[in-house]
């Protein structure tokens, strides 16, 4: 089965306030048809009864007999009023005598409204009470109220309020990529709901001119980039540059946490989810900072050596990795003959920071690249990596685990 | 990646141009069934047909082509008695399939009433039925006389004195229809005789004797002229009282001539044996005057 329409809340909702409206309107079509009833009876009367009655006790000197024989025939003429319309639910009625002339005939317990009639003899009100009471189609009724509820929540929920100009921009969208109007609508519903990000997100995913706008809807929609860091909206903004055709893997790069990871076999850094191959070299000097930031969580800060001594202990590192993972063999011979020197330091940070910079930006590369102090002690410089240690990952095959010596200095 | 889609009741919805559209149709939704049900409950009632209180009907037993017995009279007081007594009579049942009984204003009957037999029988005075039409006796005669009666002046506070000293501020209480003999003609002719010429205001004219009567009673008039079986009905502490005229004529029922032939005795007989449902109006005015036709 496709859908089964509502969700059980909304149809709940519905038919509470449908039966709500039908149980209002059959109280109130009960109380007005009542009303009206009653005072169209009372206006019907007033012209022609008290006088009837009136030229009824004509030479009368007392109206006691006459009273009771007006009560029978005016109960009698009152017996059965019907309403002269089929739309009525009102069944028929009857008026009974309460009170006339002073004297009392009934009680009014059994009446839904009250007629009361006055007209004057010779200055003295007279007065006649009668009571109405009247049967319903009970049938009738509830469902007449019951459709008239209905037809106005049909036309509550048929029209809906004017679109603001985003959902009209996306409801363009959606029929373009061919989505049917009522998907496109429940698809472009959220989109006034949105945060500031997803709103920032929206915009970049439009702009990007991505055909099936259903995708990142629905992502949005279920939350997507309703929290994201400004830093994420620029990943985004990048990954959908890199990768126009592939909108999950363009979230998932955006949503990807700051993180480091790096493949010595392929010499691939994976930076923001995405995946970069370095040259060998860079990458190998990358690849060693990554190990002595993951190894020294605290500190991993590796002083340049002076320029007129080169590091002998930290250039058999460099060269451990390199013959571990297929360095380049003029870079090894390099160290091994020269040892580490600070330019060669210097020169591989600088490519580092070249590939990746070229591809990401600067913005967007720097968290990945190297911060540096002055090394008190020597007063050179010293750098590391600028992701803390957990950030960083290095994908190692599993066999050879390379111990890296924690420098001395 | 899935489609997280909710799919709503409609096809799709109408989106409206601008909020003053949607409120404007919002307000029409709310509106609508509210003035629907509003129409529904305001349909009028039928035309309610009253039918005349004026009047009383009952049947016979007999066949219904048979013709309805018509009867005039002055009040309702007896006169469903008296249609219910005729109507179980199985004498009439033979000649009527029912009887219809009217009362009406002493005016009510016409010159044209009597020419075209309108009534079986008719109650009313003889010397208004002779004034309207002379030679009534070619169309009707007197089945019964109605006993006379004793009218007089009545008053709470003191005996009544018809002297300008006595009605000095006094208010007398008058029917408004001057035909009728008890509360019109005969004080009015008392008042006359004395040589009394009362102010306007001294004089209230009243639609019926009920209301002259409860207004003798509340003393909104301090003198009324009435019968005294009439006074004692009205549960007064006491009363006072002076006679206006010993003899005043109550009237006759009259009956149609073709009625009155041999073979319609019977019918006669039957028709006073009904009319003694008015004895208890009756019997406390005089002597009752002789019958004019012999019943057993």
């Amino acid at each position: 089965m496709k859908s089964l329409g509502l969700s059980k809340p909304k149809w709940l909702i519905k038919l509470v306030v449908v039966a709500a409206a039908s149980v209002l309107l059959i109280a109130f079509n009960h109380w007005l048809s009542l009303n009206y009833l009653s005072r169209s009876l009372a206006q019907q009367l007033r012209e022609t009864l008290p006088n009837k009655i009136i030229e009824a006790g004509i030479n009368e000197s007392f109206h006691d007999s006459l009273n009771d024989y007006l009560v029978k025939r005016l109960n009698h003429d009152f017996a059965q009023l019907h309403v002269n319309s089929a739309f009525s639910a009102v069944q028929q009625c009857q008026a009974q005598v309460l009170r006339i002339h002073n004297k009392t005939y009934a009680d009014s317990a059994n009446t839904a409204r009250i007629i009361s009639l006055h007209w004057p003899i010779n200055d003295h009100i007279q007065e006649l009470k009668l009571g109405l009471a009247c049967q319903w189609q009970w049938p009738k009724l509830i469902a007449s109220q019951l459709f008239l509820s209905l037809l106005g929540l049909l036309m509550w929920t048929a029209v809906a309020p004017p679109l603001s100009p985003r959902r009209k921009q996306l409801l363009r969208a959606l029929t373009e990529q061919g989505v049917n109007r009522r998907q496109a609508e429940q698809l472009s519903s959220k989109a006034d709901d949105y945060s500031p990000r997803q709103e920032q997100a929206l915009t970049l995913f439009l702009r990007s001119n991505y055909p099936y706008p259903s995708h990142y809807l629905a992502h949005l929609n279920t939350g997507g980039f309703k929290h994201s860091s400004p830093s994420a909206l620029t990943w985004l903004e990048f990954a959908l540059r890199q990768h126009p055709k592939d909108i999950a893997d363009a979230i998932a790069i955006a949503e990807s946490p700051a993180e480091l990871s790096l493949c010595p076999a392929t010499s691939t850094v994976i930076v923001h989810g995405y995946a970069l191959k370095m040259s060998s070299t860079p990458f190998m000097y990358y690849l060693w900072y990554a190990y002595r930031r993951h190894q020294n969580p605290v500190d991993g800060w590796f002083t340049n050596p002076p320029s007129n001594r080169p590091d002998r202990r930290a250039d058999q590192e460099i060269i451990a990795l390199m013959q571990r993972y297929g360095g380049h063999a003029k870079a090894i011979k390099d160290l091994s003959e020269k040892g580490l020197r600070a330019k060669t330091l210097d020169q591989n940070r600088s490519k580092i920071k070249d590939e990746l910079c070229q591809l990401f930006g600067e913005e967007l590369a720097a968290p990945f690249l190297f911060e540096s102090a002055r090394d008190p002690q020597t007063a050179r410089s010293q750098y590391r990596l600028a992701l803390p240690a957990t950030a960083i990952s290095i994908h190692a095959p599993k066999i050879t685990s390379t111990r890296i010596a924690t420098p001395s200095n | 990646m899935t489609l997280a889609i909710r799919e709503p009741m409609l096809p799709f919805r109408f989106f409206s141009a601008n909020h003053t559209t949607y409120r404007a149709v919002m307000g029409f939704a709310l509106s609508l069934p509210i003035a629907l049900s509003v129409w529904m409950a305001s349909r009028p009632l039928q035309a309610l047909s009253l039918s005349d209180y004026r009047s009383y009907q009952c049947s016979t037993q007999g066949a219904s082509t048979k013709p309805t017995f018509k009867i005039l009279t002055l009040f309702y007081n007896y006169a469903t008695d008296f249609a219910d007594y005729l109507c179980a009579s199985a004498l009439f049942a033979k000649s009527y399939s029912g009887v219809e009984i009217r009362w009406r204003p002493r005016a009510y009957l016409s010159p044209q009433h009597i020419l075209d037999e309108e009534f079986d029988i008719f109650w009313n005075r003889h010397h208004i039925v002779a004034g309207l039409v002379p030679e009534f006796s070619n169309y009707y005669r007197v089945l019964q006389q109605t006993p006379n009666y004793a009218l007089y002046w009545i008053s709470q506070d003191s005996t009544p004195q018809l002297n300008n000293d006595y009605l000095q501020g006094k208010v007398i209480g008058f029917s408004r229809d001057s035909q009728s003999q008890t509360h019109f003609l005969q004080p009015m002719a008392a008042l006359k005789q004395a040589g009394i010429n009362l102010n306007t205001d001294q004089k209230k004219f009243y639609t019926d004797p009920s209301a002259l009567y409860a207004a003798f009673k509340n003393r909104e008039v301090d003198m009324i002229s009435t019968a005294i079986s009439q006074a004692d009905n009205l549960n007064l502490s006491t009363y006072y009282s002076l006679l206006i005229n010993p003899e005043v004529p109550s009237g006759a029922w009259f009956i149609k001539n073709q009625l009155h032939h041999s073979h319609h005795r019977a019918l006669e007989c039957e028709i006073i044996r009904g009319l003694q449902v008015y004895a208890p109006l009756l019997a406390p005015l005089q002597q009752l005057s002789a019958q004019t036709v012999d019943c057993p």
